[in-house]
């Protein structure tokens, strides 16, 4: 009987403690753990490769990697305007090279390449020839990459610019996407029924059998490599050098393999 | 501790400061949770500011989209600086609401109102980032955009001051170049405005998701703060009256023990003083009551003693430590020798010692061993030397502390008694040897039995015949362990039933024992029938033989055996004899040597030779010497083998006759494998051979029939076909529009004409057996995709709409023919469409394994349907079951050809209707097994005759030799429309091998059904000739038939055109 007694004064003033001792504006959030955050700017081709590597990097290094994506023209223009952010990878080494002569990235690996090719709808029905020639001809809708927008735009207008039919091709054009996506988007929806895109968005879950793919020769669609760099602005340099060690890896390799980056 | 307790005041005064400590504690969490939930309201008001301004954002970004349409319309310098300055303040607005969420801050949006006076009305939203120094992506993301939006803004400025410019010139190049910069600029601004609302969007929804998850955590902060509250209150009370009801019990139960002590000690002294008082009384009566017993002690202690004097024997009480009689009665002073002595042995034996030896044990020394009272004998001799027996009995008498003091010992006389056992037990060894004896002699006779009955019992229990004894009423008294095996019933119940229960009533019904042994005796055995343990009959022969029994009664054993299997045996045997006699072929046995053995009736009915004539002769007799001797020695190896021969010979009949005859001789083994006899079975196939011969001489009519009919009708239609196609094509000749209605008439006549022919023919080969299949493994994608093309025009002309359901889809191959399969499909589909409505639409589907093992091609439509009493008719020649068929193309033989196809590819066709509603009709092929090699990896090119265009002086020169004028009228005229080659004609093979030689034409046709030599004959001129082996041949004839085929490919021509020529 004491026992209990003694239990209920003490219970009561632990209470009347653990009250005290509280913040009522304590933010619901800042119990979240506070991990080392990421930011890593991708062109939007390779998103989902990039995203399983955040995943792997995430569990193995306890942070967080926030990935922002779009078109390479655009996540160039955003890491200069916002000044902060840890990697860099663009779909063409271009546009790499456009901040390293600035110095604002460094560490740079290859990971993989990116190769342009006709893109049709599945089976082909409407019989279109592996041609350039084609995306001139007014009787198909034609869609192509916005050449300040994304890589696989400029890559476009340096194809049809060699071949002499970029005005041609530029007048014949529905609209001109931002990017990749934006391309298979057009394709998918039935907006176009010829388009140039990486072949790599082929292997995407969501276009495989949607789209077909005319091949273009090397001679007029050149490989273009998939270069990843580490941004001056990073806050965790060394963290973002693993990240690219990963990439790098034989696991990464793997993994831009499963996406068409890799032979 | 325990003083505390003890204490009531202490107790309550702790009670006063639990209360005030709880009241405190009750206070201070009230005011927690209130700043608690006013913080979190202020979160969820926080993140709601946030939604506001991303969707003032989104609005923002959709009012500069407009804006960017207002540069194209802007027709002056002084429109374009409003729709710049216009979109440079939303741009502001926005770069202002993205600082706002990344850094937190105010904000100020005027909202137009119109309110009397007031015209507008500014609102400030504040909004605080509490994780400011987490990554927010879409504000990244937007800003970059934004900086790129206002590039392009001052992109679209310039173009639109351009075209003012433009206009102003008003010069058509330059403006076209503008509207073309203009083009180019739209069409990549769309996708990029489309991608900064996307992320203006995805700003919005995440902070809406945002704002609702703070809500959803504040509202269950709300209610599990009223709940704690509520609890605490609860717990805080009942922790206070439970410790006020504590300290109120035990200060009750202080009081209570107190008053409870104090009527103890009362009630105590109470009891004291009365125990002593009775404790007086009881004393006193104690006292009295001890003199009573010792007077009773005293008198039972004299009667003891006169009791012990007056015994008959002796009685002696004797001191345990120095054997000194302390008391003896009468008897015992009168018994012992010395009765003055003061120990026992020394009364009794006069002994100096105890008499304790072998054969006289001491009692005292016997009741010290054995602690209890003993019983001893003792053997004295009396005066006169006879021997006295004594009983002696010891009883000890212990002491207080259990200690032998005394013992008392009394002796009885026996000697009688003893004498009398003496004599019983010398009685009973004698009795015992004898019984020993005889039981020796019992057991030997018992063993011997036991080894007779054990014989027996094993020789009837082994004897698969069944023993039975019954007695003259035919009941059973014994019965061997066979009879349980056949009734399945234990034997017990067999004994004592009735014998005629177990057989068949129609058998021995009425029959007594005594007269069946009368009537068969004991040599002949009784045959019937009985239920077995399955109730199924069984045969079972018996002998019976009669015997007495030890009480002189009549009895009979039944000695009785299952005869059902060679009962069975025999009727088969039976049979098969009735078989081979009454056989309608010869059967013929012989031993290995070819000895005749036996034949059958018919044997002698064919052959003209009777049973006995043939009888151990060799089959020969019959030989005619027509058949050819190998065979003879074919058969031979071949029987002898152990291998069964078929074949035929020509044989003669007795009366000189040949006949043909079919034979199957096989050798007849025994169980060791050996050879023993051959049996031949013969057959006259005489007529047989006779009738096949002219089956097949009508089989060759009939397709002579077919091929002059194909030949015959298709050549004035291949001259209708033909002409009325060339002159509708005609450019030279055009027609009038009257002639070329009326033409057209006979073009499409024509062409049913021989739609009609072609599937009247095919059904004709088919019912005839001639269609030839060209099975393959075959892909159902391609049938199908052979098949869609060449109905689209049909779809187009009714307005139905053709749809596939397996483009996309791989299925299994198929094993079948692939033009027939082709054929079927088209049928199908030409039938979905033609029997359709405006409108309708017929889809083709294809399903595996529907049966397992096949693969189902269905064709569906929504057109008419099929009325339910015309259905059966659907497959029936002739038979159109449409109400409007005479409007619609067709023979009426279609669906009847289609279903002999099918079947005839090892598929099944049929369908379902429902009149209004549509049809589904659906056939199958068989799967081709996996290995199977594909047949048609794709879909065969089709042969395009399109227009060649030759150059010019080098035009093809075509030699067409054909007999019949209308038919080279035809080509002539193909050939003066078609201007890029040149025709030679000629009628007769001989003219046209001539012309070949010296024209060198690049290619011939070659008509096949030529006066003088035919087409074959000069094909086969040309290859032998050097100048003319190498020019490319073409037959071109009427018959169609697949003989024709297979021979023009066999002579080498390049190819085959079927009249009518289809131009």
């Amino acid at each position: 009987m004491e026992w209990n007694m003694r239990i209920v004064v003490i219970a009561l003033l632990g209470m009347t403690l653990v009250l005290l001792g509280c913040d009522p504006r304590e933010h619901p959030d800042l119990g979240r753990s506070q991990k080392a955050e990421l930011l890593v700017y991708s062109g939007m081709t390779m998103v989902k490769p990039l995203l399983k590597l955040a995943e792997i990097m995430e569990e193995e290094h306890d942070c967080s990697v926030q990935v922002t994506y779009g078109g390479s023209g655009h996540i160039t223009k955003s890491v200069q305007v916002n000044q902060c952010g840890d990697i860099f990878f663009p779909g063409d080494s271009f546009y790499i090279e456009q901040l390293q002569k600035q110095n604002l990235v460094s560490d740079i690996v290859t990971v993989g390449y990116n190769q342009a090719a006709l893109f049709v709808q599945r089976g082909n029905p409407l019989h279109i020839a592996p041609s350039l020639n084609e995306l001139v001809d007014s009787g198909y809708n034609v869609v192509i990459g916005n050449e300040f927008s994304g890589a696989i735009g400029r890559e476009t207008k340096a194809i049809l610019g060699r071949a002499g039919i970029y005005d041609a091709v530029i007048e014949n054009v529905l609209y001109m996407a931002t990017d990749s996506k934006g391309l298979a988007q057009a394709l998918r929806h039935q907006d176009a029924d010829l388009v140039i895109n990486w072949k790599a968005v082929a292997s995407l879950p969501e276009n495989k059998y949607v789209m077909e793919i005319l091949p273009l020769p090397e001679e007029l669609a050149a490989r273009h490599l998939l270069k990843m760099g580490v941004l001056s602005y990073s806050a965790h340099p060394e963290l973002a050098r693993e990240f690219l060690a990963l990439a790098n890896s034989s696991r990464g390799k793997k993994i831009f393999s499963q996406y068409g980056f890799v032979d | 501790m325990k003083r505390f307790f003890g204490n009531i005041c202490a107790q309550i005064l702790m009670l006063l400061g639990v209360c005030v400590l709880s009241l405190i504690g009750l206070h201070l969490g009230h005011r927690y949770l209130e700043a608690r939930q006013s913080y979190l309201d202020e979160l969820v008001a926080n993140e709601q500011v946030k939604v506001e301004i991303s969707h003032l954002l989104q609005k923002k970004l959709l009012s500069i989209s407009g804006g960017l349409q207002d540069f194209t319309h802007a027709n002056s310098q002084t429109e374009i600086v409003q729709v710049d300055n216009r979109l440079k303040e939303l741009q502001e607005q926005i770069f202002t609401y993205l600082h706002v969420i990344e850094a937190g801050g105010i904000s100020e949006e005027v909202y137009p109102v119109n309110f009397g006076d007031e015209e507008s009305v500014r609102r400030k939203l504040r909004y605080i980032n509490h994780t400011p120094n987490r990554i927010n992506l879409e504000s990244i993301e937007l800003r970059a955009k934004m900086v790129e939006l206002a590039e392009m803004i001052q992109s679209f400025r310039q173009l639109a001051e351009h075209r003012v410019v433009v206009l102003e010139f008003r010069d058509p190049m330059m403006t076209a170049d503008t509207i073309r910069r203009g083009s180019f600029q739209y069409k990549g601004i769309r996708p990029f405005i489309t991608r900064i609302l996307e992320n203006a969007n995805r700003l919005h929804f995440r902070s809406q998701n945002e704002a609702n998850r703070l809500q959803e955590y504040n509202r269950h902060f709300s209610t599990t703060y009223r709940r704690a509250e509520l609890l605490s209150v609860v717990i805080a009370l009942s922790a206070l009256m439970m410790m006020g009801a504590l300290i109120l019990y035990r200060s009750r139960r202080i009081i209570v023990e107190r008053q409870r002590y104090q009527d103890e000690l009362a009630a105590i002294n109470e009891t004291l003083e009365s125990r002593v008082s009775d404790r007086t009384l009881q004393l006193e009566q104690e006292v009295l009551e001890r003199k009573k017993t010792e007077q009773q002690l005293s008198d039972q202690a004299r009667f003891l003693t006169t009791t012990i004097e007056s015994l008959g024997h002796p009685f002696l009480v004797i001191d345990a430590r120095d054997s000194r009689v302390v008391m003896a009665n009468s008897a015992a002073r009168k018994g012992s020798k010395d009765g003055s002595a003061p120990t026992c042995y020394a009364r009794t034996h006069l002994l100096k010692g105890v008499c304790d030896v072998n054969d006289h044990l001491c009692t005292l020394k016997q009741v010290e061993l054995v602690g209890d009272a003993v019983t001893i004998e003792h053997a004295h001799q009396d005066n006169e030397g006879n021997p006295v027996f004594v009983e002696v009995h010891g009883y000890p008498i212990y002491d207080a502390d259990g200690e032998l003091v005394q013992i008392i010992e009394y002796a009885l006389d026996i000697t009688d008694r003893k004498i009398a056992q003496q004599q019983l037990i010398a009685a009973k060894d004698q009795l015992e040897m004898r019984v020993e004896e005889r039981t020796r002699e019992l057991k030997r006779a018992q063993k011997s039995l036991a080894t007779r009955e054990r014989h027996f019992r094993r020789l009837i229990e082994n004897v698969t015949d069944i023993i039975t004894i019954v007695d003259a009423d035919g009941i059973v008294s014994y019965t061997s362990p066979a009879a349980e095996m056949l009734f399945g019933k234990p034997l017990e119940e067999i004994v004592g039933r009735d014998i005629r229960e177990f057989v068949v009533n129609e058998d021995l019904k009425g029959v007594d024992l005594p007269t069946l042994q009368k009537l068969y005796g004991t040599t002949t055995p009784v045959e019937y029938r009985v239920y077995d343990r399955n109730h199924k009959i069984q045969v079972l022969e018996s002998f019976i033989q009669q015997f007495d029994d030890e009480q002189s009664e009549r009895r009979y054993i039944l000695c009785s055996r299952n005869i059902t299997q060679r009962k069975k045996a025999e009727d088969e045997n039976r049979k098969l004899s009735m078989v081979v006699a009454q056989n309608p072929s010869s059967v013929v046995i012989t031993d290995v040597q070819g000895h005749i053995e036996y034949v059958n009736p018919y044997f002698e009915q064919a052959t003209g030779y009777s049973f006995d004539e043939v009888i151990g002769k060799n089959p020969r007799v019959l030989n005619a010497g027509k058949t050819p001797k190998h065979i003879f020695e074919e058969l031979w190896a071949t029987i002898l083998a152990g291998q069964v021969w078929q074949g035929e010979f020509i044989n003669r009949k007795k009366n000189g006759e040949l006949y043909d005859e079919s034979v199957l001789v096989s050798p007849i083994k025994n169980e060791r494998g050996e050879i023993t006899h051959f049996v031949a079975l013969k057959e006259n196939v005489t007529e047989l051979k006779k009738a096949r011969q002219q089956a097949e001489e009508a089989n060759r009519a009939k397709s002579e029939f077919l091929s002059r009919m194909s030949h015959e009708l298709r050549t004035p239609l291949n001259a209708i076909n033909g002409f009325s196609q060339l002159m509708l094509a005609s450019r030279k000749n055009p027609l009038t529009d009257k002639h070329r209605a009326m033409v057209t008439q006979i073009d499409q006549a024509g062409k049913h004409l021989l739609e009609l022919i072609n599937e009247v023919l095919d059904l004709a080969r088919i019912e005839a057996g001639k269609l030839s299949l060209s099975l393959e493994t075959v892909d159902p994608c391609h049938i199908v995709a052979d098949c869609l093309p060449l109905l689209h025009g049909l779809a187009d002309t009714h307005q139905v709409t053709l749809h596939s359901r397996c483009c996309e889809k791989t299925f299994p191959m198929v094993r079948a023919d692939y033009t027939r399969a082709k054929q079927v499909l088209v049928n199908l589909l030409s039938n979905g469409i033609k029997y359709n409505r405006v409108g309708g639409q017929v889809t083709v589907d294809v399903v595996v394994d529907e049966p397992p093992g096949f693969l189902c091609f269905k064709v569906e439509d929504n057109g008419q349907g099929i009325a339910e009493d015309k259905q059966k008719e659907l497959f029936v020649p002739f038979a159109r079951l449409s109400n409007d068929s005479d409007s619609i193309e067709g023979t009426g033989i279609g669906m009847t050809i289609t279903r002999q196809l099918v079947e005839a590819m090892g598929g099944i066709i049929d369908f379902t209707s429902r009149y209004g509603e549509g049809s589904t009709f659906w056939f199958t092929l068989p799967l081709a097994k996996p290995s199977a090699v594909h047949g048609r990896g794709g879909a065969a090119e089709p042969l395009a005759m399109g227009e060649t265009v030759c150059p010019p002086g080098n035009c093809a020169t075509v030699l067409y030799i054909e007999d019949n004028p209308g038919n080279i009228g035809l080509m002539a005229s193909f050939f003066e429309e078609w201007s890029s080659a040149t025709l030679l004609t000629c009628s007769e093979a001989e003219q046209g091998l001539e012309m070949a030689e010296t024209q060198q034409p690049d290619v011939i046709l070659m008509d096949l059904n030529l006066p003088g030599i035919d087409g074959f004959e000069a094909m086969r001129r040309l290859r032998s000739q050097a100048a003319t082996a190498s020019i490319p041949v073409i037959a071109i004839s009427a018959d169609a038939m697949k003989e024709t085929m297979r021979k023009v490919g066999q002579f080498g021509f390049d190819g085959f055109v079927a009249k009518p020529v289809d131009f």
